[in-house]
């Protein structure tokens, strides 16, 4: 944690805007976690002025290479150079692990809104639903889905979105409960608003904060998921680089070129630790609001 | 506990075991093209898909289908491994206590990990040992499980030979020997979920009227600590376990695969390299059921203690 936090008394003038800008900015969390994750998304992102070899280019005359100048991390199993693999993998990985919570996240929100507001046998459906769902372990679920779509990133999208939607339901349809009884959406409702309009135009707005927060802390276990689905063989298809099925590939070389295979852990694990911090310091900053 | 209670858990229990097994009958019904052509491959002429299709059934109307696949399972009957040519119930039944031990080894070293590192953090709240300790949550949580095994086999297994890297030996000795890296690495999950919720259940109790009044009878520090503030925080760190069960019970899947461990969960991975149809579909449906059966039993158990818990949400 190398953020500073400003003195106190340092902007005595300073009010409105500026103030609450400087407000999250102490919340160190928050701020390192942002840092970190934008600095891995930047080298991610210009992974080729990084990289000068292209991660799928094979040299088998020097395969298992250590460190050098030329292939920093050295090289894999058929002579790829890692660190470009590493850096492509963080593509993939990065991508597919955002847009994997987006849809979780609407679908679950959009049936927790119906169940918590329109209630009865709706309500009952979608809530008897949700508890055979939960009564999966999240990742033989998913693997199961997956199983039975064929491996691959479609596969992946659909299997998360099946089993994650639960929480949000749960979180949405729980704000929804008590928000209905609040005078907003009792006024809305005595001028005559249609059931859509109240709750997609005043309830919505309202009540998704919650899920919204809890979608930052999801984005870590959605990344994980991601990187295990590849481990396992389900997930990206190689040769495409992840770090997933790099960890796999590397897996028998433990013993003799460890880089391989625990290399990408350490991508996971920092690219991890930043999106726990933000969701950290996003929850924080959400309880003080 | 009421009549009432007890009546309506277990009415939810049959309804959700119901509604799992609806879902890995429908399972196998996602599964594009034909089960039979599946498994025979694209040589197999149309007289031996349709042969083996009606073997299987899979020309029967789907609810029928489904009935029989019902009766069998309230048989006992969990299918037949076409790879291994046994009952998947004898399958599982040798696999399901190879996971169960490592499951309750992991969950025992993580709660030897998780209560002096809460302890520690809770009576110094704000201190630096405090901020080192929040801190294992969040750069544990994105630790792939997988790989944390990767680095304790490098460690133990590979550079110090202390451990073997992985089976599971064959005698109980060995069996338990085989167990310990593959337990750290549950611990590795399980700590720092424990260790957030214990700190914060530990800070509570501390400020508690009835820590003073021990602290007013002048107990000592430790035995204040030990015997009366550790003791209540038992139950909401039972109950986080049992919230966490799914995510702990799926993520013993990947942990056998890299120990190589003869558990469910690699069952479930040779089942689906091998497209073994009926150990996919029973190995899922053992996995939902003993969620469905502990949480149940930890429901049971809490409404037993305390009697202020009611059923619903």
């Amino acid at each position: 944690m190398t953020v500073t936090q400003p003195a106190a008394g340092q902007r005595p003038a300073a009010a409105g805007r500026p103030a609450r800008r400087a407000r999250w900015l102490r919340n160190k969390t928050l701020v390192a976690g942002l840092a970190l994750l934008a600095v891995i998304a930047g080298m991610v992102a210009c992974a080729p002025l990084l990289a000068a070899r292209n991660p799928d280019q094979q040299d088998l005359l020097h395969v298992f290479a250590g460190p050098s100048a030329a292939h920093p991390l050295g090289t894999d199993d058929l002579g790829r150079d890692i660190w470009a693999r590493l850096l492509y993998a963080g593509r993939a990985d990065l991508v597919i692990g955002f847009a994997a919570v987006l849809a979780p996240f609407a679908l679950g929100s959009a049936l927790g809104l119906l169940a918590g507001y329109l209630g009865g046998w709706v309500d009952a459906v979608i809530m008897r639903v949700l508890d055979i769902v939960v009564a999966f372990p999240f990742y033989v679920l998913v693997i199961a889905v997956v199983f039975a779509l064929g491996a691959g990133v479609g596969s992946i999208f659909i299997a998360i979105t099946a089993v994650a939607w639960v929480s949000y339901a749960r979180i949405v349809r729980g704000e929804v409960l008590v928000a209905k009884r609040l005078g907003y959406v009792q006024a809305a409702r005595a001028a005559g608003l249609s059931t859509p309009r109240i709750m997609l135009r005043h309830l919505a707005p309202n009540v998704l904060g919650q899920a919204v927060v809890y979608a930052m802390s999801d984005i870590v276990l959605t990344i994980l998921a991601v990187v295990t689905l590849g481990y396992l063989g389900l997930g990206v298809q190689p040769p495409a680089p992840e770090w997933g099925a790099m960890m796999q590939a590397g897996e028998p070389y433990l013993g003799l070129h460890p880089a391989l295979a625990t290399a990408p852990g350490v991508a996971v694990v920092l690219t991890g630790l930043a999106l726990s911090m933000i969701g950290d310091g996003l929850a924080a900053e959400f309880a003080a609001s | 506990m009421s009549a009432r209670y007890l009546a309506l858990r277990l009415a939810q229990v049959v309804f959700v075991a119901f509604g799992v097994t609806v879902a890995t009958f429908g399972l196998l019904h996602l599964v594009p093209g034909n089960p039979a052509r599946t498994l025979l491959g694209v040589h197999a002429t149309a007289g031996e898909v349709a042969y083996l299709s009606r073997e299987w059934g899979l020309t029967k109307p789907l609810p029928v289908q489904y009935a029989d696949y019902v009766g069998r399972l309230l048989h006992g009957d969990l299918g037949t491994s076409v790879y291994y040519q046994a009952p998947v119930a004898g399958l599982i039944g040798h696999a399901l206590p190879v996971t169960l031990s490592m499951l309750a080894l992991g969950a025992a070293f993580g709660i030897a990990a998780s209560v002096p590192l809460a302890l520690l953090a809770a009576t110094r709240p704000g201190r630096p040992a405090d901020h080192v300790i929040r801190a294992v949550p969040m750069a544990g949580l994105g630790m792939p499980p997988f790989w944390v095994g990767f680095i304790l086999l490098i460690v133990f297994a590979l550079g110090l030979h202390l451990l073997p890297a992985g089976g599971y030996g064959s005698t109980p000795a060995g069996h338990l020997e085989s167990l310990i890296l593959p337990g750290l690495t549950v611990a590795a999950v399980t700590t720092p979920i424990l260790v957030r919720s214990l700190r914060l259940a530990l800070i509570e109790v501390l400020g508690s009227e009835f820590v003073a009044a021990a602290t007013a009878r002048g107990l000592s520090r430790a035995r204040v600590l030990l015997r009366h503030a550790l003791r209540s925080t038992a139950v909401p760190a039972v109950s986080v376990l049992a919230v966490n069960l799914g995510y702990l019970l799926g993520g013993t899947v990947v942990i056998e695969n890299v120990f190589g461990l003869p558990g469910v969960g690699n069952l479930l991975l040779t089942g689906i390299l091998n497209r073994d149809f009926d150990v996919v579909q029973s190995v899922t449906l053992v996995y939902a059921l003993l969620v469905v059966l502990i949480n149940l039993g930890a429901d049971l158990a809490y409404a037993a203690l305390d009697p202020r818990v009611v059923l619903g949400r």
